[in-house]
């Protein structure tokens, strides 16, 4: 039944326009490209469950889970790992709800592989991250929770193996794992592991919502972070032999300006080659861990300007995009945050600072959402970066109130017009993107393999959203997977630079990303006119310089460490 | 016809038996048995027989004036307020230091509009009998009247030393000190005014509003739902009680109290001013406008409504429509700094940093000591390129309000790209400060809220250790502090020593 819809789409594309049910015809055509939620047909049916439907007793419920793209059985096909949430009153045996999950068939379908594979963890599950830690090939799961973290070892033939306690990574007490990314910070060619911690959160003293301390617009609400004791965030060195250490102090990680760690995303912020870390802070300011390539980070986001909002304030940070945005060759960073304040777009300056360009890009417009999974995506494959924001509010006691955006939410998507600028163009997407739910972790990348970016979305009491990208124009496109030999195999911390038609892109392998998710670890790059690439530069992880020359477009390249013609420079 | 002669007759008949009674009684003159007789009518309430008593007292002894002085009450209570006037004239013709003239004459003039001349005889009557209570606390509340407070607070002050019970006297005295801002005090005597006569709305009202002012909602809300319950007719206390419910965050309560308020007055703007504020705070952002829009068509000339509008439609992300409004509320009220300084920010977040700047520096023309108005300009300054513009802005900003941890952090973050590290980190090290205390205040609250579980579990040695923290966390946190003190009370421990 599935199939015959599936050939219907190669064969005959323009259907696809009269097939999609968002917006008009026409927007989508002038747009040059739709979304289409193929979700339920393409199997992605697992419920999330997370805490209280109708009102929450604590902050506990009202994070949501991640999701990941990954390739677990490396066939070439993006598989998709959703993690699962709890409930206060917990479940009989047989009826917990549990991660998934589901392997691409490369048919525009999922199966669910959830129990043979051993990933059926269940809990307070928050976050994922995906990386080969062990360099053998296959890509390794980490799993945060309210509780234990969990580290899932790929062991080849669609089953992993939880080897938490293992590798050293048990935990004497209970702590509120959220965003996580594997990372090579000390360039050994091993990836480490960073999680942020939110609060240190104990059930029997926190305060409830019928103590009145904690209203949102006169209602009572889910108490924090202000008030509670911050969590601590944690690094853990890999230390080859299959076991971490936590290096936390020594590193310097406990020595940020701010806690109530959410989103967390790697990115090399001042291109040194040493890969650096970006934690977005709920109510506190936003932490940029700098690599100070001695084994060590120092929280530099108050002095660089990349903690608070333009007029000084900490916001309610969640996810985190990160990118190129503006064609300067720096990443930027892009946050999104609570309701009644805008999403924060800092383009990063190239001497070490953050300019909060939220307000003169266009992207200060709207305060109504309540921001989560985001990311910066070529969503027409003209070369300029664009941006997609989940929302959905954190309490779902706002359903009492006749705020314009209530519990669900739509999304936001704004369109670069490569001025420095972007454009809310949500209304004339239509649906799905205007469509209310209850979004939380999101990740970005090409599931069907056709050259764009596709979005999953965890969504809180709900099935999950898969937005198929559909680009209508003839831009061309190139998706890269790096395979580091000396280098960490994932390349986690890889920069490739692109040059086609005269046009600079700078991309980077990235650990993280979003909120508390894990985006597709090939790059793409979108080419606009240009149908060859001129040049393709990659800096390892380890700090090799490699190019590669005259590309064909429109393809999945895949690149080996030490294939490419040697740039100067050096690794260790 | 006997009728007739007996209805007629009757009465002198009548007069001549009761003076021959009391001459025979021994009273010494007839003009003073009439004034006796005449008083007894006047305090029965018997006004016209009263009258003809008085009349005739005053006949018989022309140079007394004390049946002129009665008279004068007598044509008061009857509501005749300028024969009441000629005859306290009369009285004081007769007898000018007779201090009660003077009072009921002041008491006269008053109510004829001549407020000048009531203060002059009230304060004349106050020479002459200070112990004269009409007379201090009429001098009293005309003065809180003319809105001299300072003269008010002294004559009224002995007034309720005269007469501690008297509602009314407490009452004017308690909204004196309010006005002078001495709230615990007023909020004293406001209590004492409600004891001395519970069914005294006013004092009621007055003693909500003096509550919620000094911050405790629920003592006002219980006071403002009293006065309202004893005359539903005080539309001030409505809409106070509507206003108290949503600061209190009982949204639904306000918003139906106002509602009525506005259907019952549809002219009293002020209820609609509050009823859009309470729809606000409930996120009713739709509900708030169409309220703030009619108030607008309504009342046209109000600077408030417009800037209210401006708010609500800014919050809806509707910056052209807030901006118009924003803009018409600076034209009506010139003087108001807060329209100039939200259309600075409305036009900052839609990227016209210029005519942001223009704003804010209309704000703080109209208030010198805008201290957000200067914050903000400097962050467009900066925004703008201009260094030493904004850094002379987030200096003013400091200075206005110290506690201003945004201030400290832009001017240290400004301070350490000039390369001025020492006075970076200062800044940078206040503004951590400032951040971390207002944590640690709520982690207190926190604290105090769990130790009160732990009382109500009985758990005493718990209540106590979360008491310690909140006070560890918040040494100047008062309720902490006192929940403190009465657990180790409780737990027969010293009260560990103050700070």
């Amino acid at each position: 039944m599935r199939r015959p819809a599936r050939l219907l789409l190669l064969v005959l594309p323009s259907l696809v326009w009269t097939l999609a049910p968002g917006g008009t015809l026409e927007t989508q055509r002038a747009l040059g490209f739709g979304f289409t939620n193929v979700a339920a047909e393409a199997g992605l049916r697992a419920l999330t469950t997370f805490g209280g439907r109708e009102t929450n007793k604590y902050l506990l419920e009202t994070t949501g889970c991640g999701v990941a793209f990954l390739d677990f059985d490396n066939d070439g096909w993006l598989d998709v790992f959703l993690v699962n949430g709890w409930t206060l009153e917990g479940f009989s045996g047989g009826e917990a709800p549990t991660n998934h999950l589901y392997r691409n068939l490369g048919n525009g379908h999922f199966e669910d592989e959830t129990r043979a594979s051993g990933l059926d963890g269940s809990g307070w599950g928050q976050g994922a991250c995906v990386g080969d830690y062990d360099n053998d090939g296959r890509e390794d799961l980490y799993v945060t929770y309210f509780g234990q973290n969990r580290l899932y070892r790929n062991l080849g033939g669609g089953r992993f193996e939880d080897v938490t306690a293992r590798a050293g990574l048990g935990s004497q007490r209970t702590r509120w794992g959220a965003g996580c990314a594997f990372l090579d910070y000390d360039r050994d060619g091993r990836l480490d592991i960073f999680a942020a911690n939110y609060i240190d959160l104990d059930l029997k003293t926190a305060p409830l919502p019928e103590s009145g301390l904690c209203r949102y617009k006169g209602v009572m609400v889910a108490c924090g972070p202000p008030g509670l004791p911050g969590g601590k965030n944690v690094l853990y060195r890999n230390l080859g032999d299959g076991r971490f250490e936590d290096v936390s102090e020594r590193a310097g990680i406990l020595n940020a300006n701010g806690t109530y760690g959410l989103g967390v995303s790697t990115l090399d912020f001042n291109d040194d080659g040493w890969v650096d870390v970006y934690v977005a802070n709920d109510s506190n300011p936003s932490a940029l861990y700098l690599n100070r390539r001695d084994g060590t980070f120092e929280d530099v986001g108050v002095l660089a300007g990349c903690a608070f909002s333009q007029d000084g304030k900490p916001q309610a940070g969640m996810g985190i995009g990160i990118g190129d945005y503006d064609r300067s060759g720096t990443m930027d960073i892009f946050k999104t945050n609570f309701a009644g304040d805008t999403a924060t777009l800092y383009s990063n300056s190239g001497d070490g600072f953050c300019d909060d360009r939220t307000f003169a890009s266009g992207v200060g417009i709207n305060t109504r959402w309540l921001g989560w999974g985001t990311g910066f995506v070529d969503l027409d494959n003209d070369g300029w970066l664009d941006l997609f924001l989940t929302n959905g509010h954190v309490y779902p006691e706002v359903e009492r109130l006749e705020t314009e955006a209530g519990y669900k939410q739509r999304k936001v998507v704004y369109l670069n017009l490569g001025n420095g600028r972007f454009e809310d163009v949500t209304e004339r997407l239509g649906a799905p993107a205007t469509t209310p739910k209850a979004g939380r972790g999101t990740a970005f990348g090409d599931y069907d393999n056709d050259g764009d970016v596709d979005i999953v979305v965890n969504n809180v009491h709900d099935t999950p959203d898969l937005f198929r990208l559909d680009t209508r124009r003839p831009h061309h496109w190139l998706l890269v997977k790096l395979v580091g030999r000396r280098s960490n195999r994932s390349a986690i911390g890889a920069r490739l630079r692109c040059v086609a038609g005269g046009v600079v892109l700078v991309e980077e392998v990235r650990g993280g990303g979003s909120y508390i998710s894990q985006n597709d670890l090939r790059v793409h790059f979108g080419l606009g006119d240009s149908p060859r690439v001129e040049r393709l530069e990659v800096r390892w992880p380890n700090g090799q310089e490699e190019q590669w020359v005259d590309i064909e477009a429109d393809r999945i390249l895949t690149l080996e460490e030490g294939t490419g013609r040697p740039l100067g420079g050096g690794g260790r | 016809m006997l009728s007739f002669i007996l209805s007629t007759v009757g009465p002198m008949i009548l007069l001549a038996v009761s003076l021959a009674l009391a001459l025979a009684a021994g009273d010494e003159t007839p003009a003073s048995a009439l004034l006796a007789e005449g008083r007894r009518l006047l305090e029965a309430g018997r006004l016209a027989e009263a009258r003809s008593r008085l009349e005739q007292a005053a006949e018989l002894d022309p140079g007394s004036a004390t049946p002129h002085l009665l008279l004068g009450r007598l044509h008061d209570a009857r509501g005749n307020l300028a024969a009441a006037a000629a005859s306290y004239e009369r009285a004081l013709e007769r007898a000018p230091d007779l201090a009660e003239a003077h009072d009921g004459l002041g008491f006269v003039l008053g109510r004829l509009g001549q407020t000048a001349d009531a203060i002059y005889r009230f304060r004349r009557a106050v020479e002459l009998r200070p112990d004269l209570f009409d007379a201090q606390y009429h001098l009293g509340a005309t003065l809180w009247w003319t809105r001299d407070y300072a003269g008010a607070r002294v004559a009224l002050t002995e007034a309720v030393r005269l007469r501690p019970d008297q509602a009314e006297a407490l009452y004017y005295l308690g909204v004196t000190l309010k006005q002078l801002h001495e709230l615990e005090p007023a909020i004293e005597q406001l209590r004492r005014a409600a004891a001395a006569n519970p069914r005294l709305a006013p004092a009621h009202m007055q003693l909500g509003l003096a509550l919620q002012e000094g911050g405790d909602l629920d003592g006002a809300i219980a006071s403002l739902r009293r006065a309202v319950e004893l005359d539903p007719g005080l539309v001030d206390a409505r809409n106070s009680l509507g206003l108290a419910l949503s600061l209190k965050g009982a949204s639904e309560e306000a918003i139906a109290t106002l509602r009525e308020l506005v259907a019952s007055h549809p002219d009293y703007l002020p209820a609609q001013q509050n009823l859009g504020t309470a729809l606000m705070q409930a996120g009713k952002l739709e509900a708030a406008i169409a309220v703030y829009r009619e108030l607008t068509t309504r009342n046209p000339t109000s600077a408030e409504a417009f800037y209210n509008l401006g708010l609500a439609l800014k919050q809806r992300d509707d910056f052209e429509g807030a901006e118009t409004q924003l803009r018409r509320a600076m034209e009506l009220d010139p003087s108001l700094p807060d329209p100039p300084y939200t259309l600075g920010v409305v036009l900052w977040q839609t990227g016209r940093r210029d005519e942001a700047a223009v704003a804010f520096r209309e704000a703080i023309a109209r208030q010198a000591e805008h201290a957000d108005a200067h914050y903000m300009l400097g962050t467009v300054l900066l925004q703008k390129g201009d260094v030493e513009g904004a850094l002379a802005a987030f200096r003013r900003t400091v200075t206005l309000n110290p506690d201003s941890a945004e201030a400290h952090l832009s001017l240290g973050q400004i301070l350490q790209r000039r390369g001025e590290t020492e006075a970076a980190r200062s800044a940078l090290a206040e503004a951590q400060r400032l951040r971390a205390k207002k944590a640690a205040l709520q982690a207190a609250t926190f604290a105090v809220d769990l130790g009160r579980r732990r009382l109500a579990q009985n758990d005493l040695a718990g209540a106590i250790e979360s008491f310690r923290e909140a006070v560890r966390l918040a040494p100047d946190y008062a309720p902490a502090r006192l929940e403190l003190a009465r657990a180790l009370e409780r737990s027969g421990t010293r009260a560990e020593p103050q700070r």
